[in-house]
């Protein structure tokens, strides 16, 4: 063969051509599918918040087309953003506010952190409030929306995901047994003398039913991550509606 | 060599990865992979798929390019079309089965560090003409799914009681089991990785009581 492939000129045009190949290819690719992956985003989060809501379930979700729960979404729900002292914050599309991103760039200073708030009208013109948290699990973020009932006070719905729990454990979180703890006994985010409490997910049997649910066995981590947020993230939103004074 | 796709050779390199060369319990590559998704048969099935698809490209590219490749840096190009191969998975499933993807989150990543696909490059792809090579890595996939699959099975079913997410087993008062024992209690351990290793131990010891050929002098 004329070709020498072991010369270094030989090896050097061979690298070039290669990644710039598949770079091409790539960068290609990833530009030409990212609209659809965002609407796919979006579309889980619209599904989401309804499902917190009582909507649909999840699974129901799935069978509707996008635009389909753009158009409830549409119709249901409406936005605001507050501040940690409660006071809405104007110009801001609660939508657009990825509660992970806000969770990670202010983990360590809750109070400069942006604060979504969606409320859900049911057909009887009484409404919801769906909360939308984040919080660290055992390997990535963990995020949640909690549904408040009228009352703002009663839990009413929860849809939990995560980023890169371990299947069987951490990721357990998403799966009905661990979701309907919160709905098939009343929890409540403020403690009957009117003292803010939030949740928390407890090992070993639960003694305050009203703010607590079973921990996951095997899982203490993402426990631990999904109790700190459900303990600490209720709380603007409680000042927002003057419940703590 | 023969042209036909079905001939005696080409069936064995189906055949072979199944049980006398399997990568999993003769060749021990792609452990790691197969410790970390089989905790539930689903995974196990969607992580087999990805698998078998990278391999049929991975293998197809690089016996394509085979007479081009400098040696010196053989590895390195084999790992950039593997990846390039990852990531285009990777963002397929992101754009059209969103729920799938969402499922493997962060394992489909891990498909470049599976030890097998890289071995088959390594062994078979470089050496040998595309059309086998193709062949020989939908063998070394299927060999690599069927383990996965058994492993998968038992974890899930003792682990959780669940096949593919339906429950099967379950203790008394279980009114979504379809077999309520009294009694009965998950065995929690199977969900850890240990068991996994546990599980293709005993696959090991069975499939070699059984084929001879695979037992070393002494």
């Amino acid at each position: 063969m004329a070709l020498n492939k072991n010369s270094t000129s030989y090896i050097i045009t061979f690298s070039v051509i290669l990644v710039s190949f598949t770079a091409l290819l790539l960068s290609t690719l990833s530009v030409s599918l990212k609209p659809m992956q965002q609407e796919n985003i979006k579309n889980e989060k619209r599904s989401f918040l309804l499902a917190a809501a009582g909507q649909f379930s999840v699974k129901e979700s799935k069978k509707k087309s996008k635009d389909e729960i753009k158009q409830i979404y549409n119709d249901k729900i409406s936005s605001v953003v507050i501040n940690y002292k409660g006071e809405i914050i104007d110009g801001e599309d609660a939508f657009e506010l990825d509660v992970v991103k806000e969770f990670k760039a202010t983990s360590k200073s809750p109070e400069d952190r942006k604060y979504a708030l969606f409320t859900y009208k049911n057909e009887d013109g009484s409404e919801k409030y769906i909360i939308p948290m984040a919080g660290n699990g055992l390997w990535g973020p963990v995020w949640a929306y909690v549904a408040l009932k009228a009352d703002k006070n009663t839990i009413d719905g929860v849809i939990f995901d995560h980023k890169s729990e371990t299947p069987g454990l951490g990721a357990e979180i998403t799966k009905a047994w661990f979701q309907n703890q919160f709905t098939d006994e009343k929890k409540q985010v403020m403690s009957e003398d009117g003292n803010y409490q939030g949740v928390s997910v407890v090992k070993g049997g639960v003694k305050k039913p009203m703010h607590e649910v079973d921990a996951i066995a095997g899982s203490t981590i993402t426990s631990k991550g999904v109790s700190k947020m459900l303990n600490e993230s209720f709380y603007p939103y409680m000042i927002f509606w003057d419940k703590i004074k | 060599m023969s042209n036909s796709l079905f001939s005696k050779k080409n069936m064995k390199l189906i055949k072979d990865p199944m049980n006398d060369s399997n990568p999993i319990s003769v060749q021990v590559l792609g452990i790691c992979s197969a410790l970390a998704i089989t905790i539930m048969l689903e995974n196990a099935f969607v992580m087999s798929m990805s698998v078998l698809f990278v391999m049929i490209f991975s293998s197809l590219f690089i016996s394509m390019l085979r007479n081009l490749i400098p040696d010196r840096i053989r590895i390195i190009v084999q790992l950039v079309v593997v990846a390039s191969l990852v990531i285009t998975v990777d963002q397929f499933l992101k754009a059209f089965l969103f729920d799938v993807s969402k499922q493997l989150s962060v394992f489909v990543g891990l498909i470049i560090t599976n030890c097998i696909i890289m071995g088959r490059l390594e062994a078979f792809a470089l050496a040998n003409k595309p059309g086998v090579s193709v062949v020989d890595a939908i063998g070394n996939a299927l060999g690599y799914t069927w383990i996965l699959l058994v492993v998968g099975f038992v974890r899930e079913l003792f682990g959780t009681g669940a096949i593919w997410g339906f429950k099967i087993l379950g203790t008394e008062g279980d009114t979504e089991a379809l077999l309520a024992i009294p009694g009965y209690e998950h065995n929690g351990l199977m969900l850890f990785p240990p068991m996994a290793l546990i599980c293709v131990a005993v696959i090991i010891w069975i499939q070699r009581s059984k084929n001879t050929k695979l037992i070393e002098a002494n």
